[in-house]
């Protein structure tokens, strides 16, 4: 659905703060978000790996994109057309990107049990790059961030400044956090004095 | 701080957890037929031994997927973590 | 090396930056630091480190903090301290300084940057692996750092390693289950003596690590002798540390010692220049590179003997001390201001002790030793055994003493606990060493047993004549040492101490500065003030506007659960007492949910979307445990049913529009859609733009009134609410809170699962019989309806009181008694507790729900209340006070 940001307000208003060079969060706002439900190894699995043409893992963590680079430094989020697949569970997706995701599964949803939620007010996204990115996020990270056990396009649901947050760690010194939106402030003011030793 | 291996997510801290106790209590088919006796034993009755016990668990922070673990009750130490409705692996002990 | 200024007991004095307090004082010929706690006797410093037990300071400057061991505090320029005699006193101005936190895992966790730690360090690295290395000291070394030695060039090195991270003035304060640990970091103490706001003053490690190698080293012990305490009767490697770095107010030393140590650390007295008298040595024979050392250094040793006493100045510095054989025989005197005991060394075990491990005592090294390799943890250097020393010590702990002499033979310096102490703790049958510090507080103090433990459990065995393995094990509980409770706080302090959950709608709240209640981490508009009202004048204008005219309130915390598949139906039967897989398309149901032991666990309205699609509201506290609930069905019992369920409590905004002019409101923002009773009934949902935005309208009602909950995506909340409030304006549409909701629902009698339920009640209880199915075979809570206890005569059941004082308003949780009035005497028998009360503007009157034994049996019974001042009465009514007859919901 088209947003019209006219009469619609993100959580964080669109706000952005810090130095590339050290370490910048920015919220990028309402950016589309569908939770999908699909047992793998299904019909149902394969009709939406056809509609989406992109050929979902049930890997817990794994993130699978098709025409979307990560593109940190430009505002907007990846070019047209693009999906990324955030794995959260052995039967479960976040997808977000610039397709439309509703419209690709529109004839899956209509033959098979499956089940795609638009989720694209439940959270928001801030994003978190530069150096000093990932210790800003171990103030408040529990997981392992190590290059080795979260290389890019991993992601993982956990819990940041006591708050349910999905990860996704996107490119080179970047990570894109998607808070729920209730929690949005919360975790930008948690974020934003973990920052203050950095900048 | 427990380090719980979760079948799907890998090894997780205790805290992204809920507990979910003795595993393998399933719900009685016919609840109607037990005697009060029965009943109240699968409502409020669970196994805690001292050593290995199968138990359940939850990812409610992570997955949000339940499974089964062996889990040595007085020393912490876990055993193989399995899904729901597979095999049960052999106790440690 | 420059000069510091620093002030102790208001008095200014230099020291050489690096240094420790306690050794600047010690370099300024402060030997006497303060008097004990209880005994009020002079003290000196004895230690070197957290071993310390008399030389408390509390720190002035900057943060100030009491009750520092100043062998531990680093001096800097402005630092501020002042002796303390045992307690510390908390400074009265608020800490600004910051505290934060951070997490690492790690393959590997090295304990201590002594040589075994740092060569543990280079195995792992070499090996590839990530290192973390700790250590509580500023620089790397430990005693060989003591020692002024250089530390190997290739152990240096790997302080430089990528993949090694060095934490230097770091303290692991506790070691937990599968190799996670929790240390604290000093990162300002040593740099100046401001308070540090962006920058973190110390900061809390979170660790978890494939394998931990502990490091920790060892302390010295002290021996157990007739006035042992007093200044400048130090521990010897802490007297030879301190003087050989010129840190030196003694001129003339006896060492006292059970091993070879004694003879290492009175080689390095006499080199500094101080005049050793004499190694008092309890052992017949010793051997060794020391003692031949000393032998030719022409130091004389006495074998077979230990100290016994000693004798003081008038000031109470020590001036001469008493060697003895064991027994007391033989005594001989020797002056001296510098008595160092080497009573044998205590490997630091609290790390390994706190994970389970029980230490072996070994003999030869009078010590308990924790030796291990295993997949999670290895120990390493002197906690392993390794003392690197040449002889065996003696086990040995102090000289048989007179009654009298044992009131001044301290075991426990920081509670002034004596061996008297200790030996009526014997005689009274102690023989376990948790019993024995039980009954004298050894250990007990800020040190926790450092240099006292293995001493008390040594001091048992003597006196029963066992090995003090045979006596128990040295256990210890974290912190290892004292840490503020800002450290642990971190930032969880002020807005990051709980997080704080707001809809979309909340700027608009805050702006109408309406008063927020918590409910669980949501803020609410509690009720919205008008021209300075007070909470009860807000109250009854916003109940009386919701009742005759339209009121309008944010219900986006409602917790939501979209539920997808061609078996929901089925699941909701099983989830619900009621029936929903009847409901219509397009249709809202209220349901009831209990637990297996069938008490009430939540309810909330469900909406079937379409054929295989359905929206659950939850309670707004009760969201994710509802969702944890579906889930559990789901995915333990139910696999096969096919339902999907996915939170949306955060997608939908819900803006309840509620009163009698509701539905003329709602014709206003949705001109497209027809609200007619006909069209539009109750429980009925409709799709429409609502002031330009695609929007579910339900037809639900939480207060009894004609009521519209527009639901649209969460970013459009706002845009609703303000809409709402424009297109009502002429209509007086009037902003309600959480409160005038409490009370609209309370007078028709609708409970609040959490307020008039604690997990203790059944449907039945609540008056809510009609909600549970008698057509459906089974679900959840179904068969404990029937058990003994719940179906017994005498429950708790929910009525009304209608007060006799209409102005009185009964406080929530009241105590109800039958049967009494004021002349009644106690103790009278309580029969219920109010669950609510309010104020009601529609009555004209104060009401309350209450669970009340038996209670519906009991309408029209007069009940009392009894206050602390008076006692209310009131009569037992239904639990619906308005609109019994459901009239007002069609407007």
């Amino acid at each position: 659905m088209m947003v019209n940001t006219e009469l619609a307000k993100s959580p964080l208003g669109g706000i952005g703060l810090g130095d590339a060079t050290k370490v910048f969060l920015k919220e990028v706002p309402f950016t589309p978000g569908f939770d999908l439900r699909v047992q793998p190894g299904t019909p149902a699995f394969t009709a939406v790996i056809d509609a989406l043409g992109l050929k979902l893992e049930p890997t817990v963590g794994r993130v699978m994109r098709i025409n979307a680079d990560c593109i940190v430094s430009e505002d907007e989020f990846p070019a047209q057309g693009g999906v990324i697949a955030l794995c959260l569970g052995p039967d479960w997706w976040y997808l977000t990107g610039t397709a439309d995701i509703q419209k690709l599964l529109s004839s899956a949803l209509e033959t098979h049990h499956l089940s795609l939620v638009d989720v694209s007010s439940q959270r928001t996204k801030i994003e978190i790059y530069g150096p000093s990115a990932k210790d800003v996020l171990l103030h408040y990270w529990e997981q392992d961030l190590r290059e080795d056990n979260f290389p890019i396009d991993s992601c993982s649901q956990g819990v940041f400044a006591k708050t349910p947050v999905i990860m996704w760690h996107c490119c080179k010194d970047c990570y894109i956090l998607f808070p729920r939106a209730s929690f949005a402030k919360h975790i930008w003011t948690a974020l934003t004095d973990a920052a203050v030793e950095y900048l | 701080m427990l380090n719980i291996p979760c079948p799907y997510c890998g090894p997780r801290d205790e805290t992204e957890f809920h507990y979910g106790a003795q595993a393998h209590v399933a719900y009685p088919e016919s609840p109607k037929d037990l005697t009060d006796e029965q009943w109240a034993k699968f409502v409020f009755i669970k196994s805690n031994p001292k050593g290995w016990l199968a138990e359940r668990w939850v990812h409610n922070s992570g997955c949000r997927r339940w499974f089964n673990v062996w889990r040595n009750t007085a020393t912490h130490e876990f055993g193989p973590s399995y899904k729901p409705f597979t095999q049960q692996p052999k106790s440690p002990a | 090396m420059s000069n510091v200024t620093f002030t102790f007991d208001g008095q200014q004095y230099t020291g050489v930056s690096g240094e420790s307090l306690a050794s600047a004082l010690l370099r300024n010929g402060v030997i006497h630091f303060t008097n004990s706690s209880y005994k009020d006797r002079p003290r000196g410093i004895m230690g070197l480190w957290v071993e310390e037990s008399n030389a408390l300071v509390n720190v002035d400057s900057g943060p100030g903090e009491p009750m520092k061991a100043s062998t531990t505090i680093p001096i800097v320029e402005g630092l501020i301290t002042r002796s303390t005699q045992g307690v510390g006193d908390l400074p009265d101005t608020r800490d600004n300084s910051r505290y934060d936190k951070s997490n690492r895992h790690v393959d590997v966790l090295v304990v201590g940057a002594g040589i075994a730690g740092l060569t543990a360090t280079k195995k792992f690295a070499e090996l590839g692996k990530s290192v973390i290395l700790i250590d509580d000291q500023p620089t790397p070394g430990g005693h060989m750092r003591h020692l002024g030695t250089q530390v190997p060039a290739e152990l240096m090195a790997v302080l430089e390693l990528a993949n090694v991270t060095y934490l230097p003035r770091t303290t692991v304060q506790g070691l937990y289950d599968q190799g996670y640990s929790v240390a604290t970091q000093r990162r300002t103490d040593h740099l100046d003596a401001n308070v540090h706001t962006e920058v973190s003053r110390i900061r809390t490690w979170h660790i978890r690590a494939d394998h931990t190698v502990l490091a920790t080293g060892a302390f010295q012990r002290h021996l157990v002798f007739a006035n042992n305490d007093r200044p400048g009767i130090m521990l010897s490697h802490a007297a030879a540390t301190y003087v050989s770095q010129g840190a030196n107010p003694f001129k003339t030393a006896v060492v006292v010692t059970v091993d070879n140590q004694g003879y290492r650390d009175a080689l390095r007295l006499h080199t500094a220049g101080v005049a050793v008298s004499a190694v008092v040595d309890i052992r017949e024979t010793a051997g060794g590179a020391s003692v031949e050392a000393v032998k030719d250094a022409g130091i004389r040793i006495v074998s077979g003997k230990t100290a016994l006493d000693t004798a003081g100045t008038p000031t109470g510095l020590v001036s001469a001390v008493t060697i003895a054989k064991a027994d007391g025989s033989e005594p001989e005197s020797i002056d001296a201001d510098l008595i160092a005991m080497s009573g044998g060394w205590t490997p630091i075990v609290h790390l390994a002790t706190f994970i389970g491990i029980k230490p072996t005592w070994v003999p030869a090294l009078a010590a308990f030793v924790v030796e291990r390799n295993d997949v999670l943890t290895s120990t390493t250097g002197m906690l392993a055994g390794d003392f690197g020393g040449d002889d065996d010590a003696a086990v040995f702990f102090g000289p048989e003493l007179t009654t009298e002499q044992a009131l001044v033979a301290f075991v426990d310096f920081q509670r002034d606990a004596t061996l008297r102490d200790f030996n009526r703790a014997i005689g009274a049958g102690m023989r376990s060493i948790e019993h024995v510090k039980r009954y004298t507080s050894i250990g007990t103090s800020h040190d926790q047993g450092k240099t006292s433990g293995t001493t008390t459990m040594g001091l048992i065995g003597q006196a029963i004549g066992k090995a003090p393995d045979e006596i128990g094990s040295l256990t210890f509980r974290p912190p290892y040492i004292s840490i503020p409770f800002a450290a642990l706080a971190g930032r969880d302090r002020g807005l990051l101490s709980d997080p704080i959950r707001t809809t979309p709608i909340h700027s608009w709240h805050e702006s109408a500065k309406a008063p927020m209640e918590d409910v669980g981490q949501w803020k609410r508009p509690w009720f919205f003030p008008i021209n300075g009202e007070n909470m009860h004048a807000a109250v009854l204008r916003e109940c009386a506007a919701v009742r005759e005219g339209v009121g309008v309130m944010d219900a986006s915390t409602l917790g939501k659960i979209d539920l997808r598949g061609k078996d929901v139906g089925k699941f909701l039967d099983m989830i619900y007492t009621n029936m929903f897989s009847t409901l219509k398309v397009g249709m809202s149901r209220y349901g009831l949910m209990c637990g297996i032991d069938g008490m009430v666990f939540d309810d909330g309205v469900t909406t079937r979307i379409s054929e295989n699609h359905w929206l659950m509201t939850t309670t707004t506290g009760g969201a994710a445990k509802v969702l944890d609930w579906l889930e559990e069905w789901l995915q333990t019992e139910w696999p096969d049913l096919e339902v999907y369920c996915t939170s949306v409590t955060e997608q939908i905004a819900t803006v309840a529009i509620v009163g009698p002019k509701s539905r003329e409101l709602m014709s206003r923002l949705a001109p497209d859609l027809d609200v007619s009773n006909e069209m539009f009934a109750f429980m009925e949902n409709k799709y429409a733009d609502v002031a330009g935005i695609p929007a579910r309208v339900a037809r639900i009602s939480f207060s009894g009134e004609l009521a519209y909950e527009i639901n649209v995506p969460g970013s459009f909340g706002l845009h609703i609410w303000q809409a709402v409030m424009k297109q009502g304006t002429d209509l007086n549409i009037t902003p309600y809170g959480t409160e005038t909701m409490h009370v609209l629902r309370a007078e028709k009698g609708f409970v609040i699962v959490g307020q008039e339920t604690d997990g203790t009640q059944t449907p039945q209880d609540l008056d809510m019989d009609w909600i549970v199915s008698k057509k459906k075979e089974d679900f959840i809570g179904k068969r404990s309806f029937s058990r003994a206890d719940t179906a017994r005569e005498g429950r708790h059941q929910l009525v009304g009181i209608l007060t006799d004082d209409g102005s009185a308003v009964i406080p929530e949780g009241a105590y109800i008694v039958a049967g009494v009035d004021e002349k009644t005497a106690p103790p009278v028998k309580h029969i219920g507790y109010v669950t609510s009360s309010y104020d009601s503007a529609a009555l004209g009157h104060s009401f309350a729900l209450a669970l009340v034994a038996n209670g519906l049996a009991r309408k029209g019974e007069k009940v009392a209340i009894p206050m602390a001042d008076r006692v209310l009465t009131g009569v037992i009514t239904d639990s619906v006070f308005v609109d019994k007859e459901n009239t007002r919901r069609d407007g």
